[in-house]
């Protein structure tokens, strides 16, 4: 079945690729599922997905060609749309479209999606995650799904396979399922994606802060302040004790997390001088569920205060290079409430006081 | 300031959590009280029918435990109680106690799944984010009063530190009043062997009637038929379950006295006393109308739950012979003995759940329903009632409107004065505000009429007036919740007849209060319609606890 995917079925995509499994896909994109809507843009290296909230956060899910065992981009074709179908390009030809475009770019449905791939099978009852590390997280009670069973009926099944095709501008982005004998087949309107669109700006030359930690920690320190059901989250990292801090306050109490510069949960700490911001809890809440299934997150903030978040997720089933999420968060300002930053700042006072006790008494 | 420093093991802060939980269970603020020596969680549920104290130990529940109190306050109440009479039991120490209320949904989150148990293997252990190593509660009142929190900080693996800065309130200290002379009938057994028969009390019932035969303890759980014109808002359900004496390592309960709790609060305890494995319940009660107390502790924390009692309802299926159709069933099923099932003893298990049939009264139907087997099951009424139940039914209905009076008890030497204020109802004792404690020292014996609001209050040490406590306070759980006596006490009216309010005049208060009150409030008094229960035992409670 694989030498048949190459093969354009439909005059001229300009995007086709072929899965035999879209668990894995299903999965990635369930991450950013929080949105109706994504934008997605295609170019050589990746197809990429985006969602966006409020203007403030957006995340990004990028569906390398290695996850796929087909992946075919020819832009050409948008020019010449009557024009035959084009041998797939040569991998020199493939760089240097990708130097002279950026990609197409549609937006369409998220949550159709989502549920077009679930026909094939990427169950969402089988609420299973993947990623090496952490599949030996049961017992939390905080919701982190159990582990991935070896038996589990996806494995089992007779692989079938999932084409996407995108014939360009004004066409649907086709999903195609074949399953022994039965195909289904979605079209998912495409929409023009709004001009406004536009990548959070994060500075990488002003980087006051790179972390990176297991992920799995970040997510219990965050469903442990989920748990006050706060408003804002307060994001601390400073060169001396507590190195990161997230706090957050909500009605009946204030908690934080602190966690030290300890090799056994940070690969990696910089932070050259002591950071503050805060962010609304709530969006940062919806990077939750890639919490759950990423093995390592990369935390990283730039003087503006944009939180970058990469969660690192592996797919252990194909043996492939890991896939990223990107998350990016836009601080709260000073002046969006004055009244909690008061009480903020109170707080993080309190704790280092804390700290310094602690301290002494882990001596 | 008062200063007060906790350090709990893992297996402790679990402990807390299912205590915690179980308090949940009951109300939704608990009260905490810092004494030199232990730290005393405490709520009382919104009809104030039950209370719970949960007594944590300083010295074995804890790591460390240390708590010195604010000695402003101290010095204050040291003054206060030298210019009352000489009270050689007010015991400064106790007076500096600090106390405080807190929502328990906050802290719910903070106890939560802290204790994993020892990582299997190297590789989990890494991964393994949950669990802690080490919980430390301190208490950061500042003098300003702007930044007081309860602070628990506790200490994860790897250096990671989650901090809960936790907000509270001012409170009151309310204990519960109980008196352990009057409490004749106990029994102690097992929890597991409790909690195993709790499964088959269903959601739906409301009451628990515990009863006994000669060899059998007779658990009946049943909702009450609450009829409103055509509707039927409660449908009567019934299920028994039948130990025998063997299960319980002590039982002495007078004949003929059934009390019944509320499923719900005795399913909360035998579920919190299941946690901690093999743990012995106690129980003491008096008669019905007074409050049963069901008692056990392990390992530091001590927990109390003082529950009130009512009678059986004489409504409907739950009627006056109730009592009789057990016993036949008991004798039907007797002969052929049940398989043993139970425990390292080898003894015949002689827990055999039996099913009435919940709605009907005829005998013909009662005997059909027996199940010798250990299968329970609660069967919905009938479709169709019998006339005469429907009758009484409509009867019982009528006349919960019309409340009688509520037997107002008075601790017996405060005298009837304050009687006057009480506008409680017999189930929900009043609560009275804090004293100043040298009045409830000082007016030991001399008994002029207390300020309105202490109506209830009864000092532990006013057991003395009647001679020793039958439960022996050697205990140390004895002594450890002992020594409430400058709180002010929750009490339940228990004694009847000694006001001299007019009946009528009761009865006009209590027919306001049962436009406000739960229903089931109303249903205590149905029995007394029925005629079958003796009127007025109450009374009777209240001369052996004068007299006696």
């Amino acid at each position: 079945m694989q030498s048949r995917g190459p093969t354009p079925s439909a005059p001229g995509p300009v995007f086709s690729a072929i899965t035999s499994s879209t668990r894995h896909i299903y999965l990635l994109l369930r991450c950013i599922g929080f949105m109706p809507t994504a934008n997605v843009s295609i170019s050589n290296d990746n197809i990429r997905f985006s969602v966006e909230d409020s203007h403030s956060m957006q995340a990004n899910v990028c569906l390398t060609p290695d996850l796929f065992s087909s992946y075919n981009y020819t832009p050409s074709t948008i020019l010449l749309p009557d024009g035959d179908a084009n041998p797939p390009p040569s991998s020199a030809e493939r760089f240097n479209l990708e130097a002279e475009d950026d990609g197409v770019r549609f937006q369409i449905s998220l949550s159709a999606l989502l549920e077009c791939l679930q026909i094939f099978g990427a169950d969402s009852n089988k609420d299973k995650q993947f990623g090496g590390g952490i599949s030996n997280r049961d017992g939390m009670p905080f919701g982190r799904p159990a582990a991935t069973s070896l038996f589990e009926q996806n494995t089992l099944r007779l692989p079938g396979t999932c084409r996407f095709v995108y014939q360009g501008p004004g066409f649907p982005l086709s999903i195609i399922l074949e399953d022994s004998g039965v195909t289904t087949t979605c079209h998912l309107t495409t929409f023009v994606t709004p001009a406004t669109y536009d990548l959070i700006p994060f500075e990488r030359s002003s980087m006051t802060h790179k972390i990176i930690l297991k992920a799995a920690w970040l997510y219990d320190a965050l469903s442990e302040l989920d748990s006050l059901s706060p408003e804002t989250l307060t994001y601390t990292t400073s060169p001396s004790k507590p190195h990161f801090s997230l706090s957050a306050s909500g009605v009946l109490s204030q908690a934080s997390v602190d966690f030290s510069n300890n090799k056994s949960i940070m690969e990696t700490f910089q932070a050259n001088t002591e950071n503050c911001n805060r962010y609304k809890f709530g969006l940062v809440r919806k990077a939750m569920k890639a919490m759950s299934v990423a093995s390592k997150v990369s935390l990283r903030g730039d003087e503006p205060g944009v939180l970058s978040m990469q969660y690192l997720i592996e797919v252990p089933e194909k043996n492939l290079a890991p896939t990223f999420i990107d998350f990016r968060f836009l601080p709260l300002t000073e002046d969006d409430s004055d009244t909690e930053r008061g009480s903020g700042s109170d707080g993080s006072e309190d704790a280092n006081g804390d700290d310094d006790q602690a301290d002494e008494m882990m001596l | 300031m008062a200063t007060l420093n906790i350090t709990l093991n893992p297996v402790a802060v679990d402990r807390l959590y299912e205590a915690l939980n179980c308090l949940a269970k009951f109300g939704d603020y608990v009260t905490l009280e810092a004494k030199r020596n232990k730290l005393n969680l405490r709520t009382l549920n919104q009809t104030h029918s039950a209370h719970i104290l949960i007594c944590l130990a300083g010295d074995t529940f804890c790591d460390a435990y240390n708590f010195v109190p604010d000695p402003n306050k101290l010095l204050s109440s040291l003054s206060f109680g030298n210019n009352g009479s000489q009270s050689s039991s007010a015991r400064p120490a106790e007076e500096g106690a600090f106390t405080c209320q807190m929502n328990v949904r906050a802290l719910l989150p903070v106890f939560r799944g802290r204790y994993v148990p020892e990582a299997v293997n190297k590789e989990r252990d890494d991964t393994l984010v949950q669990g802690i190593e080490k919980c430390e509660i301190s208490l950061h009142e500042k003098s300003d009063k702007v930044q007081c929190r309860l602070v628990v900080k506790l200490f994860c693996r790897h250096g990671v530190m989650k901090t809960f800065r936790l907000q509270y309130e001012e409170a009151d200290i309310i204990s519960a009043s109980f008196r352990r002379e009057w409490a004749i009938n106990r029994w102690t057994i097992r929890a597991g062997e409790l909690k195993k028969w709790m499964e088959h009390f269903g959601p739906k019932t409301e009451h628990l009637q515990i009863s006994h035969q000669e060899r059998t303890v007779n658990l009946t759980s049943y909702t009450e038929k609450i009829i409103d014109g055509a509707q039927i808002l409660k449908t009567p359900l019934q299920t028994s379950v039948e130990l025998d004496l063997i299960e319980f390592n002590e039982f002495q309960v007078a004949s003929e006295t059934q009390i019944a709790v509320t499923v719900k609060d005795f399913k909360s305890i035998v579920t919190h006393a299941g946690t901690f494995g093999q743990i012995q319940i106690q129980a003491a009660y008096g008669e019905a109308g007074q409050p049963m107390q069901m008692t056990y502790d392990q390992s530091g924390m001590f927990c109390e739950f003082t529950l009130m009692t009512r009678k059986r309802g004489a409504a409907g299926p739950a009627g006056a012979g109730k009592a009789e159709p057990v016993a036949k069933i008991l004798a039907h099923r007797n002969a052929p003995s049940a398989p043993g099932s139970v425990g390292t003893r080898t003894r015949e298990t002689s827990a055999v759940p039996i099913k009435t049939q919940p709605g009907s009264a005829g005998p013909a139907s009662r005997k059909s329903s027996v199940t010798p087997g250990p299968s329970v099951s609660s069967m919905p009424p009938p479709p169709s009632v019998p006339p005469t139940a429907s009758r009484a039914m409509e009867k019982l209905a009528s006349v919960s409107r019309e409340m009688p009076p509520p037997p107002s008890r008075i601790t017996p030497r405060v005298g009837s004065t304050s009687m006057a204020s009480n506008s409680m109802s017999r189930d929900s004792p009043s609560i009275s505000g804090r004293q100043p404690s040298s009045l409830s020292f000082g007016l030991r014996g001399s008994l002029p009429p207390r300020p309105s609001q202490s109506l209830f209050l009864m000092d532990d040490d006013e057991d003395d007036l009647f001679g020793p406590t039958p439960g022996g306070a050697e205990d140390p759980i004895e002594r450890l919740l002992d020594d409430d006596d400058d709180e002010d006490v929750l009490g339940w009216d228990a004694s009847l007849g000694l006001d001299h309010t007019s009946s009528a005049e009761m009865q006009e208060k209590s027919v306001h209060k049962e436009s406000a009150a739960p229903v089931k409030k109303g249903q205590e008094d149905r029995e007394e319609e029925s005629g079958s229960f003796v009127d007025a035992t109450q009374r009777k409670n209240v001369v052996k606890g004068l007299f006696d």
